[in-house]
């Protein structure tokens, strides 16, 4: 669990070992990954709560983000 | 009032059926005092309380007599029941022709409605269910068609609350493990083999199928008797005690089963989003789901069986037979539930309640604002952390004060006068074990 202060912003790089779709809850973030290729994307915290970045292609949970 | 953007677009898949949030663990110190808290009031309870039963079902203040009247009468029931149905309606209607993504309406009607919501509604107003229950109605309608007695059965074997406690297990299962559980067809497929094995029920062994056997309705009723707001026997609207509710639900065989899968199936969702569970199942070589379905019914059988021995230890120290005595016990077990569900729900009801609303404005998902809630922001006032853990410590620890009480009710009832208080020390235990259980899962997931 990674925690993240209201209002400041946390940039996550994720590589897949095949074509994906990256998913950070909450954040309304769903992106493709291409195999191999780092993916970044960044979050911001704004409402308190914890929110999980996940990946679809299997289903694997990556990490919560607890908001505070 | 602070408001939340609506999150829309991205199907959300989490721990839950539905949901994109969770809430914040537990801060420790809440752990600390809820549970010290527990701790008290069981003693205190061992000392105090009363030590002859005194918990009769008939009683309560009654209501102002326009309100009793105003609940009583044909009008009231008449709309509220068209609510119902006009909701099953629309809900149905974006089943069938609405479109398969995450803006349909019918996985939050499904799994915050009818499952978060229903218990919350249950806990403040009573068995609602009982005459909401659509299915009930459909039954009702078809036998008038045929023109056979809706209360006859055709067979005298009675399941008691046994198809109820598969039946929560079967919804919780879909809720919390099911692959695709937000998906239409899934969903389609659940709905109307539930309706099917629910009215088949209700034909073989007449509409008393409804209040023992049919999920929902066991869930409302059960919940239902901890409402503060009751008819009496004699017809009249009272208010009074949970615990007079509780204490007169009737025990009949699978009611400890039922109990046992309300409380487990919301221990496991709290469970589930523990990391060290998640990730263990997610590096397994095993397929997640079938060690899903094992934690789920591993917390299931830990309620009952741990109630099971606490019971029989209880029976040893007040040398009565432990046979049946479990069931016995089993109501004792609601309030716990119930508290569990409260602080595991809480948010979860309030945010995804409303996100609700706002789907159903959109019933067949072609862009229409027919209930002109499309564009409603989701209120977050009621999910600030501070709140949120208060409610959640409030509600564990108060259902384990309640359940300590009935406990207590039915050992003085149960067991002679001079081991009762040593004949219930083994269940105390059990619930403070319950009770810190709970506000652990609060803590570490």
């Amino acid at each position: 669990m990674v925690n993240l202060a209201v209002g400041r912003s946390l940039t996550i790089i994720v590589t897949s070992d095949r074509d994906n779709t990256l998913h950070a809850h909450g954040f309304n973030i769903e992106r493709h990954i291409k195999a191999g290729q780092p993916l970044t994307i960044t979050v911001k915290g704004t409402q308190p709560g914890v929110y999980e970045v996940e990946l679809h292609h299997p289903e694997l949970r990556l990490l919560q983000v607890a908001v505070r | 009032v602070s408001t939340l953007a609506f999150a829309s677009a991205v199907a959300s898949l989490s721990a839950h059926g539905v949901g994109s949030r969770q809430d914040l663990p537990l801060p420790f110190i809440a752990v600390l005092i809820g549970a010290a808290a527990a701790l008290f009031v069981s003693f205190v309870a061992l000392g105090a309380l009363w030590p002859e039963p005194r918990l009769c079902a008939e009683s309560g203040r009654p209501l102002p007599s326009f309100l009793r009247r105003m609940l009583s009468s044909a009008l009231f029931r008449a709309v509220s029941v068209t609510l119902a149905l006009l909701l099953t309606g629309w809900t149905l209607l974006a089943l069938i022709f609405g479109r398969d993504d995450a803006n349909n309406p019918v996985p939050y009607v499904v799994y915050v409605w009818l499952w978060v919501g229903l218990a919350a509604l249950s806990l403040l107003l009573g068995p609602i269910w009982a005459w909401l229950n659509p299915i009930r109605w459909l039954h009702l309608g078809l036998t008038k068609l045929a023109r056979i007695d809706p209360d006859s059965s055709m067979t005298d074997l009675s399941p008691g609350y046994w198809p109820a406690a598969l039946g929560l297990f079967a919804f919780t299962w879909l809720e919390l493990i099911a692959p695709d559980r937000t998906t239409l067809h899934v969903l389609r497929v659940a709905i109307g083999f539930f309706v099917l094995v629910d009215l088949l029920g209700a034909l073989v062994l007449g509409r008393g199928w409804f209040s023992r056997a049919d999920p929902f309705e066991v869930w409302s009723r059960l919940f239902g008797s901890l409402s503060p707001l009751a008819r009496r026997r004699d017809g009249v609207w009272v208010l009074r005690s949970p615990l007079r509710g509780a204490n007169a639900v009737v025990v009949d065989r699978g009611l400890l089963a039922t109990t046992s899968v309300m409380l487990g199936s919301t221990a496991y969702d709290g469970f589930s989003s523990e990391p060290r569970w998640y990730t263990f199942v997610q590096s397994s070589d095993l397929p997640s789901e079938l060690l899903m379905t094992a934690g789920l019914l591993g917390m299931c059988l830990l309620v009952a069986l741990s109630l099971h021995l606490a019971v029989a230890v209880s029976a040893r120290l007040a040398g009565v037979r432990v046979l049946g005595l479990a069931a016995q016990f089993a109501p004792s077990l609601l309030p716990i539930a119930a508290g569990y569900v409260v602080a595991h729900y809480w948010s979860l009801g309030i945010f995804e309640g409303q996100n609700t609303l706002v789907r159903l404005s959109d019933p067949l998902g072609i862009g229409a604002n027919w209930l002109g809630t499309a564009g409603l922001t989701v209120n977050a006032a009621l999910l600030q952390p501070t709140l949120v853990a208060t409610v959640q410590v409030v509600a564990i620890v108060t259902g384990h004060i309640l359940g300590v009480v009935l406990a207590h009710e039915r050992a003085v009832t149960l067991f002679e006068r001079r081991v009762a208080v040593i004949g219930q020390v083994p269940l105390l235990v059990l619930m403070v074990g319950y009770t810190c259980g709970g506000l652990l899962l609060l803590f570490s997931s």
